[in-house]
């Protein structure tokens, strides 16, 4: 079955298709009989498109496939996508403005800036996201609590240091993880996988 | 509202109190308008133990002595009048309410590397009776690290000590 998507009935495709030759069937070297066929350019409608058989109209997603190469486009996907870019904004905004807690104007350095958004954009789809705020110290904390044991990820400029199991006597710290801006750190990606 | 009494005392000399374990402390939480939108994504930590620039050690959080500010009102009035003094020069600060812990449990806390809090009273500089802070006590064997993870672990162990928030919206 085709799904075939948009939202606008009078807008035109070109479509070309193989329709069979008219005049009749030409004989095959081993079946007995092969059809012809010839290439047909027409164009129609999507309310056209639409009356054929087979074919399901959805609506068009509102945030474009391109950013999803890979995956399928799910309402979590896109949910996920959506968060992230938020997520993203507000370390933004974090630099920018700061945010304000008690009697202070917590912000973060532009290093700090840089490297947890491109932290955060490697993060597989399905991976979850943290909660975030200024460290009070120009870095900036991150804490995943979706997973079994609470996950702590400090990135103070272009340096990344994490505790798994934080807060618990299991606690295990990594105070030197490695990140460039190309590979996210092994530890963080198993630390923050659901079980 | 805080108690008269407590006022009274305040002016009499000041006298550094030790917290016994049994009593409690409250914290008082604001967040800004304008990060209304971003909420579900704010770490709801609670304290931020700022360096400070003079002596280059951490800073106290300040909390409210159950001795001295028991009651739910109380409290709240302590949040909007604070409210009302942050908003001359931050007009988009709020009180948002407050959250609670024993101070048993906050003295219990003690991460994987031997780093803990202690609660103390601190009255002076006209904080009031009821003001009290937590500090950081790292661990003081030699060679121990206290690294901004450390802190960070710190800061959420101390907040999973404290209850949820008993919301309040100041009345303008």
């Amino acid at each position: 079955m085709n799904n075939f998507c948009f939202n606008d009935d009078n807008r035109q495709f070109s479509i070309s298709s193989f329709a069979p030759v008219s005049t009749g069937v030409t004989p095959g070297a081993r079946s007995g009989y092969m059809q012809s066929w010839r290439l047909v350019e027409s164009n129609q409608t999507a309310r056209e498109i639409k009356r054929r058989e087979a074919v399901v109209v959805t609506e068009v997603p509102d945030v474009d496939v391109a950013v999803l190469p890979g995956h399928a486009v799910t309402e979590e996907a896109l949910s996920s996508v959506r968060n992230k870019a938020q997520l993203i904004e507000l370390i933004e905004r974090f630099k920018a403005e700061g945010f304000a807690r008690g009697d202070e104007d917590l912000k973060i350095t532009e290093a700090t800036a840089q490297a947890s958004s491109r932290l955060f954009e490697m993060l597989p789809l399905a991976a979850p996201l943290p909660k975030i705020a200024p460290d009070g110290e120009g870095g900036l904390t991150a804490i995943w609590t979706q997973t079994a044991d609470a996950v702590v990820l400090v990135v103070a400029g272009w340096h990344v240091s994490m505790v798994v199991a934080a807060a618990t006597p299991r606690a295990e710290y990594f105070d030197d993880l490695p990140f460039d801006g190309e590979h996210l750190p092994q530890a963080l990606i198993e630390a923050i996988s659901l079980r | 509202m805080v108690d008269e009494n407590a006022k009274e005392l305040a002016h009499r000399a000041l006298v550094v109190e030790e917290i016994p374990n049994e009593d409690a402390v409250s914290r008082l939480i604001d967040f800004p308008h304008k990060y209304d939108d971003f909420r579900h994504l704010i770490l709801d930590t609670a304290f931020v133990f700022t360096k400070s620039k003079g002596t280059g050690e951490y800073t106290g959080e300040s909390v409210n002595w159950s001795k001295y500010c028991a009651t739910a009102e109380a409290i709240h009035a302590l949040g909007c009048a604070w409210q009302k003094a942050k908003r001359e020069r931050k007009p988009d600060m709020r009180y948002v309410g407050y959250i609670a812990a024993g101070v048993a449990d906050i003295r219990q806390v003690e991460s994987n590397r031997g780093h803990r809090f202690q609660v103390v009273h601190a009255p002076e500089d006209g904080q009031g009776l009821h003001h009290a802070e937590v500090r950081y006590l790292p661990n003081a064997v030699a060679g121990a690290r206290f690294e901004s993870i450390d802190r960070e672990e710190l800061k959420l162990a101390l907040r999973q000590k404290f209850g949820d928030l008993v919301a309040h919206d100041c009345e303008e």
